[in-house]
């Protein structure tokens, strides 16, 4: 993957992470294991028999028409959204009712969401820091260098000491990717993490995305980004009407795709 | 000399600034003159028609009973000083209203929202019927409940020290001996101590992050001192109520009569409703993102409330809360029509002897003070915890 993608160059990779990258993608663990999911709202099936397996420090690209189940999917990797059938393990863990299970699984997996919600009562320091201190029981100095780093790291630390709404969709969301990562978390999803944004704010967000893809995160991600997808996805999913219908690398879905719904959607949006 | 009529260059009547001006100056003399034509007809019908007028009856004996009093009051005293009596009868009320009703409001908004369908449709009766009834229907409702009860020497005793009857409820309570100040202000310095001892573990805590349990810390200081305190000064002796006289009368202890429960019970209960609602709008403008991004980071649901959708949620609450907490006190006025002494109804039967338009117009300023200092107290609050920025 870090061939793939081609910024890496400007980051430091943790010696873990880099171990990891080291290693081909098909010799790596499988760090999300889906089999055989279902989800309904009431009598309506959101997500019908998703079976899928994501590497460690694998990037993929989830996309699809709306209502497709891709968002219903990946919210119930970290079980904002309950699994009725089937069965998810995320690194290791079993997603079962034991809230002991759940509450790891929700320390190992960070998310981004469309509409950013950050915490409006507290500045973006309080945001970042509020789960490490509360939940981690970090001391506060530690957690506040800790989110100053993350803030330098999505280039906008100047901004730590200012409330959410004096900040712009791009700064908001770029908070929102430094407060998910100070749980240290393994695995990241991201909910459609641009749609809400102004064009000209996309861009400082697909780069935080980049950026955090290249230290070998393992991703997530609900998008339309095309470009992004093509650029740094190691492999696509498609849905349509609650089913993966294809999965593969980017090459193949977009010069190559197996399946005729996945053509007819590509050639609506490209 | 129509130059006059211009302002900077345009026609006053067409002129925004001007206008706004105009507008003002005009609505400020309709007010102020409607207020003095209506005070001088007052005035001068006062004078007209020897309506008795003026405060100097304040004085005199007011020579009029008041049925319970929080402090010591005889006929022989003063009108001043039974209105002070008659308003503390109020305070007592709307105090006490204020804070049960708040305590059980916030339960009954909580189990509204409560994912546990029999809780949450319990809840949703309660706030339905309680709201719904005329307070007024209420209290005489409850009335009648503590007027069933059997007479005084048929009455209910629980362990020879409670007694349930129709003239109300007795209970053991509390007499301050000797030591009784010594050991009030023990209390108090152990209050303030575990005030500290909160702010110090509660910092320690935050910058450390090792767990402190500032509030176990704070409740033993202040507890463990006050009870040291109050076993070595001993300054609270146990009154316990007693049958006295050939009537049976019951004497000591702490009497709360029928009115008063009733008055209680149907302010506390017909508030409280109407606070469940607002907790649970409150709760419910705090959006769902923000419950699932405190989720997603890993914040358990107690720490999710506590950091995240109460901070928030009190924003919306403080303003109507505040405006409930006024409409309870001016409400307890109601009590005049089920016999329990409060200002208003200590004030009217004083105007059979004593000027009714002094007397109401110091009812009035009396409420009005009230009401203010809560909307004083909101307010402040309210600054305190606004949104520092947006």
């Amino acid at each position: 993957m870090a061939e793939t993608n081609g910024v890496q160059a400007a980051v430091d990779i943790p010696a873990d992470k880099a171990e990891i990258l080291a290693r081909p993608l098909e010799e790596r663990d499988d760090i999300v294991v889906c089999e055989n999911v279902h989800k309904w709202f009431g009598d309506f099936c959101a997500v019908r028999d998703v079976s899928m397996r994501v590497k460690r420090g694998e990037v993929v690209v989830i996309f699809g028409p709306s209502g497709s189940g891709k968002s219903t999917f990946i919210r119930m990797i970290n079980r904002l959204e309950e699994h009725q059938q089937g069965r998810i393990v995320i690194d290791g863990i079993e997603m079962t009712n034991d809230v002991r299970n759940l509450d790891a699984i929700r320390r190992e997996v960070g998310m981004v969401f469309q509409q950013f919600n950050l915490f409006p009562h507290i500045t973006v320091l309080g945001n970042i820091t509020l789960a490490p201190q509360r939940v981690r029981h970090m001391p506060r100095s530690e957690a506040e260098a800790l989110a100053m780093q993350l803030l330098e790291r999505v280039g906008i630390p100047e901004q730590a000491q200012k409330y959410p709404a004096e900040l712009s969709g791009g700064q908001q969301q770029r908070v929102a990717i430094a407060r998910a990562l100070a749980m240290q978390p393994q695995i990241m999803l991201f909910d459609e993490p641009t749609s809400a944004l102004d064009p000209e704010m996309i861009k400082e967000v697909l780069d935080a995305m980049r950026e955090l893809a290249a230290t070998g995160m393992t991703m997530l991600c609900v998008t339309h980004e095309m470009g992004f997808a093509r650029e740094v996805a190691d492999r696509m999913a498609f849905f349509d009407e609650g089913a993966l219908v294809e999965l593969g690398p980017p090459d193949q879905i977009f010069n190559n795709p197996q399946e005729d719904r996945t053509k007819l959607f590509l050639d609506q949006i490209l | 000399m129509t130059r006059l009529l211009y302002v900077q260059g345009v026609p006053i009547w067409r002129n925004v600034v001007a206008l706004r001006w105009i507008v003002q100056i005009v609505s400020a003399v309709v007010v102020l003159s409607t207020i003095a034509l209506f005070l001088l007809n007052v005035a001068r019908e006062i004078e007209a028609r020897d309506i008795p007028f003026g405060f100097t009856f304040l004085d005199r004996a007011a020579q009029i009973p008041i049925g319970e009093a929080v402090i010591p009051y005889d006929p022989s005293d003063s009108y001043l000083y039974g209105l002070l009596v008659a308003g503390l009868n109020t305070i007592r009320a709307s105090v006490l209203g204020v804070i049960l009703a708040t305590a059980i409001g916030i339960l009954v908004g909580v189990a509204r929202l409560s994912p546990n369908w029999l809780l949450s449709r319990i809840a949703l009766v309660y706030i339905e019927v309680f709201r719904n009834i005329p307070l007024i229907v209420q209290l005489l409702f409850w009335l009648t409940i503590v007027l069933t009860l059997p007479k005084v020497a048929e009455g209910y005793v629980i362990a020879e020290s409670i007694f349930i009857n129709n003239s109300g409820f007795y209970m053991p309570w509390f007499e301050a001996q000797n030591g009784f100040w010594p050991w009030a202000l023990i209390t108090a310095i152990g209050v303030v101590l575990a005030v500290y001892a909160f702010r110090g573990l509660n910092r320690r805590e935050t910058e450390t992050g090792q767990q402190s349990y500032p509030l176990l810390a704070a409740a033993v200081i202040a507890i463990g001192l006050s009870l040291v305190a109050l076993l070595i000064l001993r300054p609270l002796a146990i009154d316990i109520p007693q049958v006295e006289g050939r009537f049976g009368r019951l004497q000591g202890g702490a009497q709360l009569s029928g009115s008063f429960l009733a008055l209680l019970v149907g302010l506390v209960v017909y508030t409280s409703a109407f606070i469940a609602e607002i907790v649970r709008a409150g709760i419910q403008s705090v959006g769902k993102g923000q419950t699932e991004a405190a989720r997603s980071v890993g914040l358990s649901g107690m720490l999710t409330l506590r950091h995240v959708t109460f901070p928030q949620a009190l924003r919306v609450i403080i303003p109507p809360l505040i405006s409930q907490f006024l409409n309870l006190t001016k409400n307890s006025s109601l009590a005049a029509a089920i016999g329990y002494p409060d200002l208003v109804s200590v004030a009217n039967t004083m105007t059979q002897i004593a000027p009714a338009i002094s007397l109401f117009m110091i009812v009035m300023v009396s409420y009005l003070s009230m009401s203010l200092l809560y909307s004083l107290i909101g307010n402040l609050y309210n600054r305190m915890i606004r949104f520092k920025a947006a």
